[in-house]
């Protein structure tokens, strides 16, 4: 399938649908894995967050100790 | 202040890898890009990047608010574009809705410090639960105008994505308060 991006010229406004170069195509498959590879660490990380707060809340309503990482959450 | 629509631009049947704004007029303030996107992820949410003059190295730092659902998140990173978080919504996400983003760009055309981008997004879903809101800050660390921006998302554009570039001119009126 070929691979095309839209290009607007500000100054003429003419927008033109041209077909991606060999390198563009290279940065655009890097730049896909990136942007995949950041949304997949973010949505761990928030797992990780919320996993966290329920283990705290739950420490600190029987009144146990919280871990380093625990306490951290709760205050920085 | 007074703002100027510049260009458009809608994507068309097939998607689109990128939507780029080229030889953006020096003749404005700043600058504002309202994005209503898709992607064609197969995810449910998907990335929205954006970056000036082509420039694809590791120049951009982005301080990130996040909000899924009710979980909240915060990150401070670099990175080779301008990362504006998870405010896509991807092919997995509900049918037919829309990110509404928008990139505000202060005094792009000085040529002697880096560029602020401020981002406020959210990715719609018609559905109670996951919805994406992002609030960011960062900059590029080039000294250059800004005469091109490019968006890019986790795959194509889907069909029916707009991007909408303005320019904003600070006004010459007004009373001066000393």
């Amino acid at each position: 399938m070929t691979q095309t991006k839209i290009v607007v010229n500000c100054e003429t406004g003419v927008t033109e649908v041209v077909e991606l170069t060999a390198d563009e195509i290279a940065q655009l498959e890097a730049d896909h894995a990136q942007a995949e590879s950041d949304r997949l660490a973010r949505e761990t990380e928030v797992a990780r967050i919320e996993a966290l707060k329920v283990s705290a809340r739950a420490k600190l309503v029987a009144g146990e100790s919280l871990t380093a990482d625990e306490a951290a959450l709760i205050i920085g | 202040m007074l703002q100027t629509l510049i260009a458009s631009a809608t994507v068309g049947a097939g998607g689109a890898a990128s939507i780029d704004f080229n030889s953006i007029p020096q003749t404005f303030t700043d600058l504002t890009v309202v994005v209503s996107g898709r992607s064609e992820s197969a995810t449910t949410t998907a990335v929205l990047n954006m970056r000036f003059n082509g420039l694809s190295t590791g120049i951009y730092t982005i301080r990130q608010l996040r909000g899924s659902g009710a979980a909240v998140s915060s990150s401070a990173t670099s990175s080779t574009s301008f990362d504006g978080g998870d405010c896509i919504p991807g092919s997995s996400s509900t049918g037919s809705v829309f990110a509404n983003v928008q990139y505000v760009i202060p005094n792009y055309t000085q040529t002697t410090d880096h560029k602020t981008i401020i981002l406020e997004g959210v990715a719609e879903g018609n559905i109670s639960s996951t919805v994406n809101v992002v609030s960011s800050t960062g900059r590029s660390a080039s000294n250059l105008a800004v005469s091109s921006i490019t968006l890019l998302t986790s795959s194509n554009w889907a069909q029916y994505s707009t991007a909408y570039l303005y320019g904003t001119l600070k006004g010459s009126g007004g009373a001066t308060v000393s």
